[in-house]
């Protein structure tokens, strides 16, 4: 029974990609073992953002108003120096075995921040019969994780204290509003899939 | 001998209610009138009680409905989750004469006492405050919660011929209650500032002059309002009403009176009864928010986040600390 590894990116081995990385790293692998590594992996994601980086552009959408009237834009507080970018790759072990691995950089906000995180994952894959792929494969991420940094809003007659950023113009009590700030492990990234692929 | 009044809509709405019987025509100048005075006579108790047996815990809608006589501002505080919850409105008004009036706050044109319609516009503001309902005949003093704020909404006046002095002791005991929570702070007074279109606390055309007014002024958490000709913007300037009784020069008024926008045009319903009740509604909705806050820090935040840009020639001898905002009181002053 024939097996094969997919290649969501199969035009583009991950020789090119990885070949800057470790020619720049030699004492980190031998060349031959290198090489052999290279041969067999393949890029399979590189983009920017994430979950955690698309939480964080929907909740921090529009703004409001002090209560002198002048405007708070959300945006400046949650708009990334450098977007979190994510690169993966896929190393095949066996025939219908790999694994998946990768890094991604993090992100950071004036209020909030994602942590960088390693990727890490297989992939197994059997031909059930002619033109017929099931494909299990997972990913776990180390690292990654969502904070938000809650901000010192001043209420006048009722004092200064700490609030949620967006919330604070809320009918909500700003104490409440700490229980919204964004707090994801990185770990609830990661994903199981199986998937059943058949051509005709 | 004070003399308890009708409230300060009556014959607003009660010309509603002629003009609408007369062929549908709101007479508006007539809306303008005064209250009436001198005509009153205290319900004897054993009426009272047996009409009015004690104070009335009327359940709120809970799903607020946004109307078109009410500021913008308040649907935002509502879709952030607002119910007014863990306050206490206390609407001591009219709920056992005679009187009815007609006018529409939007669930449908009704016939009803003016404490009703008080109570339902409060209730419409922030429905999720706990409310009780008091006849200002009934001499059953206000209590204020053990914990969250309470708000006393005051739609009428206590009139009798000028001179005689304000003596806490003299007032009815009702008033008194309320005056003793005014002074130390522990519920937010909120009085209709009268329908004479003169300066609170001075001579109405009629010659008398409004004793709880008089007595409410200078407490630390009284808060007198004032009748706008509709919710202002910046672009869309609201007026003072010629009916709408004003800040005068007195500046311990003037510090503590608040309007809001009364859209008679829209509900049949005119005179500061009718504004007093959105701000009354305003303070628990701020409750709600600042739990542990007490009646005066309400009040204050109230004012001090009045809005004056939305008033038309502006004056503090007549329009006090300005427009109410709820979205400005809720927000902070300042965050980083």
């Amino acid at each position: 029974m024939g097996r094969r590894m997919p290649r969501p990116l199969g035009a583009l081995p991950a020789r090119l990609v990885l070949g800057a990385v470790l020619a720049a790293a030699p004492a980190v692998l031998p060349h031959p073992a290198a090489a052999e590594f290279l041969d067999h992996s393949h890029l399979l994601d590189l983009s920017d953002g994430s979950d955690r980086a698309a939480r964080v552009r929907t909740a921090s959408r529009g703004g409001y108003a002090l209560s002198d009237g002048r405007p708070i834009r959300l945006r400046d507080w949650y708009e990334p120096g450098l977007p979190d970018l994510t690169l993966r790759l896929m190393t095949e072990m066996s025939d219908g075995v790999g694994i998946t691995w990768g890094v991604s950089t993090g992100e950071t906000g004036r209020k909030y921040r994602i942590a960088p995180a390693l990727h890490l994952g297989f992939v197994l894959q059997d031909e059930l019969f002619e033109n017929a792929l099931l494909t299990f494969s997972g990913s776990a991420l180390l690292g990654g994780d969502l904070t938000e940094r809650s901000c010192m809003g001043d209420y006048g007659e009722f004092g200064a204290m700490a609030v949620n950023c967006r919330l604070a113009a809320t009918i909500l009590p700003p104490e409440e509003t700490l229980d919204y700030l964004l707090d994801r492990s990185g770990w609830h990234s990661s994903w199981l899939a199986v998937q059943f692929e058949y051509k005709f | 001998m004070l003399q308890k009044t009708r409230p300060f809509a009556a014959l607003a709405a009660a010309a509603a209610l002629i003009a609408a019987v007369a062929g549908g025509a709101r007479a508006e100048g007539l809306s303008f009138a005064p209250a009436l005075r001198d005509v009153a006579t205290v319900v004897p108790a054993s009426t009272t009680a047996l009409r009015l047996p004690g104070a009335v815990t009327l359940r709120p809608a809970v799903t607020p409905v946004y109307r078109r006589w009410m500021s913008p501002e308040i649907r935002t505080a509502w879709n952030a989750g607002f119910r007014g919850q863990n306050t206490r409105i206390v609407v001591v008004d009219d709920f056992t004469s005679s009187d009815r009036f007609s006018g529409n706050f939007g669930a449908g044109e009704t016939n009803r006492r003016h404490g009703y319609w008080v109570r339902q516009q409060a209730g419409m503001i922030a429905p999720a405050a706990e409310f009780r309902t008091l006849d200002y005949y009934s001499n059953e003093r206000v209590t204020a919660r053990s914990t969250g704020l309470t708000v006393v909404n005051l739609s009428y006046g206590i009139f009798g011929r000028p001179g005689m002095p304000i003596i806490e002791s003299e007032l009815p005991p009702q008033e008194r209650s309320i005056i003793r929570h005014a002074r130390l702070g522990t519920a937010v007074v909120v009085q209709a500032a009268g329908n004479d279109g003169v300066a609170v606390g001075t001579m109405e055309p009629g010659g008398d002059v409004d004793y709880l007014s008089l007595a409410l002024i200078g407490k630390q958490s009284a808060i007198f309002v004032g009748a706008l000709d509709r919710n202002g913007t910046v672009t869309n300037k609201a007026r003072i009403e010629s009916y709408s009784n004003r800040a005068g020069g007195r500046r311990a008024v003037q510090d503590r009176f608040l309007m809001v926008g009364v859209r008679d045009d829209v509900t049949g319903l005119a005179g500061t009864s009718f504004a007093a009740p959105i701000v009354s509604g305003y303070a628990a909705v701020l409750g709600s928010k600042f739990r542990g806050a007490s009646a005066t820090q309400i009040s204050n935040r109230l004012l001090n986040t009045a809005r004056t840009d939305t008033i038309r020639n502006y004056r503090r001898d007549v329009h006090g600390r300005g427009e109410a905002s709820i979205g400005r009181a809720i927000a902070p002053s300042r965050i980083d």
